[in-house]
């Protein structure tokens, strides 16, 4: 070997050398430099997880409306896989897939591939005997909320998103207390060692104010006004005046809670809480309330009708265009006189008369215990949409946006002694830290019992003169129509209206409130003959299932019992 | 046969031992990679009988005089060529890349496995016969011509890492035959201003294992996944390791390929800086001084280029196999000598073992009786 060949030979075993020696050096610093960091990473990656089951939903008697089903996941370790194409041959007619994406996933490298992301019970039942033939498959249940009613109380029960995330109703309200909380910690994993377990707070379950007959009885009587009136949909609420407490929430038309995500999207808002509508005639008898507790007129006072009243500049005349002259208060109600409610507003003044309408909830959300709940809009001197005519408007229900809900709740104060309890729909929360039941909640008391029975008196008359609709055998209704007009753009529709009732009884002691909004319907528009039907019907059948006696009997059975003592 | 008149008692029974412990501890090695995957139940088991055949292998090229196969280097060469051919129209694809021809249904090999070891031995001949032209440029061409024709076949599978291989190879054995270091010099400015231009049209999964290299964020999740886990390996492992199947990256599955490309991630992990890094690139810095003490001492220069063109087929491997577990070299494939799973790899690194014993035992010019 010549020199210059050994130099050359020399070089190479340096060079090898020394490329070795960079190896370990860069190991060393790599180990002892950042070992400890990398360590705990190699710990930190271990976090384990365990998720809470969501909290069912129960009607007052116990009837389940919202549970928990399962869809599942399919997916494989490919390492663990030993026929990859026996396997994608059978997984292709179960899964609908190609045999060759299922093929790419059971060859992957990856330690975990997942086949198909969501299927049916059906479906992984079928992957479930394959498994007792083929290594490597995995089914892992996904929550899926099931609400085994299907569409019934829907808007207030609303939904839960893939995610687990309520979107609506109840279950956006509460989705703290039902989804629970997911309890994770970091373990140092080892297949060797025995693996502590950790526990979730399991979700809340709810027990609602609803009855699921009287639930049921209410969509049905809803569905059926909507045809027969060919209304475009409506709402109808029923509610314990005395507590709050919502017995029905029905909005029409519905989607099934269970396939949230077909459904187009303006259906998902509550009616009932979210929607927004100038409500008409039904507030004459928040003003008539107003005007009696302020002591403005008494229930024997009188006015004179010229058929037209001017105020800020806007002219308010009769549905009719009617000139009655001298009027008294129950006519002004059962004849529905705009000129009369602006009489009163006008005399009462627009400080007094608004603070009346802000103490019986309007222009602010009521609280109710679901998610989205509109506040609606009632401008007030001060404010830049304030004009002195609005004073007129919100007599009759005009230029007021209210919700549904608002207008139940305003009403029953006059059915509760002038008292508004807050509403609810939760009566009981069962947790695992112990149960909680509500109590009622007075809001507020826009009135005084006497104002409240003087304007409940006057209601039953007016029904009893000029809504026989509305009437039913055996028991007095107070209540009142309204033909509400719609207003789109600043310009009130010519055709369509908002036909409503709002009605409580027995009037003397009432139990129960129900308020009827039907939209649009095409062949009748007025209150009395659409909305007010609809009422008596629900006041029939609700008496039975609610056991509210008979006037005749019930005060028989008072007087008995007064004798006794 | 190891009596004073034989050939074999030049055979080199220290090389042949550290051989065997890398081998043996690889096998020991796989199987906790593969524990508690059934599919690769039978892989250590597998990679045994490899072992064997292997061994038989290297013990039949000793017996060989190295001079047939350097003689017949022009045919070696050729069917080289066709191979890597054949494997371009009618080879088995793998992960993305053809590199494999499908002997038996369940029998596959990578002929650019075989061609590592056969081009190193064919070009030192092919070198040897033209070293009095060393000097001349042409015949530096004519060399790049001759390595060029397979480098381009595997660049096509695509296969960057052994392309990579081979141009060691040509590097080593030339720097061996004494090229003039001017040549060199211009070899390397011509290649400079090449990559330059070849670079935007290489294919995206090698661009990708580049960008890995230079900037980790920006590759294919999956790269970034295999490197992120094997340096958490490595990196937990500590000085003395967490025991014999007892690592929890590898034990857990978060390491993939772990018992080929990562098996080094798992030999630390498990085993630790001083008996998993330190036995295993002893191993190997042993096995590369045994095979260049060949290169040394024998006066043929076919044999001399051969046998370090051998060990820089090794060292290029183990750098590069390591270098991509602790992330200072781009994600390759190339198997760590002797320890990684997989036939090809092993049964032809015994052929390069056997081949380095028949240049040693015919190191003597003549021998007699």
């Amino acid at each position: 070997m010549n020199k210059s060949q050994s130099r050359r030979m020399w070089v190479i075993i340096m060079g090898l050398l020394l490329g070795v020696f960079l190896i370990l050096l860069r190991l060393i610093t790599f180990q002892i430099v950042k070992g400890p960091e990398w360590a705990a990473r190699s710990r930190d990656e271990s976090i384990v997880i365990a998720q809470p089951a969501r909290g069912t939903i129960y009607d007052r008697n116990g009837a389940m409306l919202a549970a928990n089903s399962s869809d599942y996941q399919i997916s494989v370790s490919p390492n663990m896989v030993i026929d990859a194409t026996g396997l994608s041959l059978e997984l292709m007619p179960i899964l609908q897939k190609p045999q060759s994406e299922i093929m790419a996933a059971l060859l992957s490298d990856r330690p975990h591939e997942v086949v198909a992301g969501r299927v049916s019970a059906d479906i992984a039942d079928l992957v479930r005997d394959l498994q007792k033939e083929y290594s490597g498959l995995q089914i892992d249940p996904l929550a899926r909320r099931f609400y085994p009613q299907r569409d019934l109380l829907c808007h207030t029960l609303g939904y839960v998103d893939f995610a687990g995330n309520g979107g609506a109703g109840l279950e956006g309200y509460y989705q703290e207390e039902l989804a629970g909380e997911a309890a994770s910690a970091t373990f140092f994993l080892s297949p060797l060692r025995e693996q502590p377990s950790i526990a979730a707070r399991e979700g809340d379950d709810l027990v609602l104010t609803v009855d699921r007959s009287v639930q049921q009885m209410v969509e049905n009587e809803l569905t059926a006004a909507l045809l027969e009136h060919r209304a475009e949909s409506g709402t109808i609420i029923v509610m314990d005046p005395r507590t709050g407490a919502i017995l029905a929430m029905a909005s029409a038309p519905c989607y099934d809670p269970n396939e949230f995500y077909d459904a187009d999207e303006s259906l998902l808002l509550n009616p009932a809480v979210s929607s927004q509508f100038e409500p008409g005639s039904v507030m004459k008898l928040i003003t008539m309330a107003s005007a009696l507790d302020s002591g403005t007129v008494t229930p024997d006072s009188t006015y004179y009708d010229a058929g037209v009243l001017e105020v800020g500049g806007h002219r308010t005349v009769n549905w009719d265009r009617s000139a009655p002259g001298t009027t008294d208060m129950t006519t002004l109600l059962a004849r529905s006189l705009n000129v009369g409610a602006a009489t009163l507003s006008t005399s009462m003044g627009a400080e007094r008369f608004n603070d009346y309408f802000r103490q019986f909830g309007f222009g602010s959300p009521t609280g109710i215990d679901l998610m989205s709940e509109a506040a609606g809009a009632m401008p007030l001197p001060g404010d830049e949409s304030w004009t002195e005519s609005l004073l007129a408007a919100y007599s009759y229900g005009q230029a007021i946006a209210t919700t549904p809900l608002q207008m139940i709740t305003a009403l029953s104060a006059l059915a509760n002694e002038g008292e508004i309890m807050q509403p609810y729909l939760v009566q009981e929360i069962h947790s695992e830290n112990g149960d909680f039941a509500h109590t009622p909640i007075v809001m507020s008391k826009p009135i005084s019992a006497e104002a409240a029975r003087d304007t409940t008196n006057m209601a039953v008359t007016a029904v009893a003169r000029e809504v026989s609709q509305a009437q039913i055998q055996g028991y007095t209704i107070a209540g009142k129509t309204g033909t509400a007009q719609i207003s789109e753009n600043g310009v009130y529709l010519e055709n369509d209206v908002i036909a409503t009732f709002a009605g409580w009884l027995p009037a003397d002691a009432p139990e129960v409130i129900i308020y009827v909004k039907l939209d649009r319907p095409q062949i009748n528009p007025w209150g009395s003959l659409t909305a007010a039907p609809t009422f008596a019907h629900l006041a029939e059948e609700l008496v039975v299932l609610l056991d509210i006696p008979p006037d005749n009997i019930r005060l028989r059975a008072d007087i008995l019992a007064a004798r006794e003592n | 046969m190891f009596s004073k008149s034989s050939v074999w008692r030049h055979f080199d029974i220290w090389l042949l031992a550290a051989v065997l412990l890398l081998t043996a501890y690889g096998v020991l090695m796989i199987r906790s990679a593969v524990t508690g995957s059934p599919a690769y139940e039978g892989f250590p088991r597998q990679q045994i009988i490899w072992a064997i055949v292997g061994i038989i292998i290297m013990f039949i090229f000793a017996g060989i005089d190295y001079r047939y196969l350097t003689s017949a280097h022009w045919y070696i060469y050729g069917g080289l060529v066709a191979l890597l051919l054949f494997v371009i129209v009618g080879g088995q694809v793998n992960n993305d890349a053809r590199r494999w021809i499908q002997v038996t249904s369940s029998f596959q090999i990578q002929p650019s496995e075989f061609g590592r070891i056969f081009l190193a031995i064919t070009f030192a001949q092919f070198l040897a016969i033209r070293r009095d032209r060393i000097y001349k440029f042409n015949n530096t061409i004519s060399t790049l011509i001759y390595i060029g024709i397979p480098i381009g076949l595997i660049f096509l599978q695509p296969d960057l890492g052994m392309s990579m291989l081979f141009i060691i190879i040509w590097f080593v054995e030339i720097w061996l035959a004494g090229l003039p270091l001017k040549h060199f010099g211009i070899l390397a400015a011509i290649g400079i201003v090449v990559i330059g231009l070849a670079y935007p049209n290489l294919a995206d999964y090698q661009k990708e294992r580049i960008t890995t290299f230079v900037d980790p964020g920006a590759a294919d999740p999956d790269d970034v996944f295999n490197v992120d886990q094997a340096e958490i390996s490595i990196g937990s492992g500590g000085y003395w390791g967490k025991g014999y199947m007892q690592g929890t990256q590898s034990q857990l599955g978060f390491l993939r390929v772990q018992h080929t490309d990562f098996i080094f991630s798992v030999i630390v992990e498990e085993m630790g800086l001083f008996f998993g890094a330190f036995v295993v690139l002893g191993l190997i810095s042993f096995i590369l001084m045994r095979i260049l003490r060949v290169a040394a001492l024998t006066p043929d220069p076919a044999g001399k280029y051969m046998t370090a063109g051998i060990a820089m087929i090794l060292f290029f491997q183990t750098a590069v196999n390591v270098g991509m577990n602790i992330r200072i070299l781009p994600v390759t494939g190339l198997t760590l000598p002797f320890v990684s799973y997989g036939g090809s790899s092993m049964t032809t690194l015994f052929i390069a073992i056997g081949v380095v014993q028949s240049v040693l035992m015919r190191h003597r010019k003549q021998e007699f009786g």
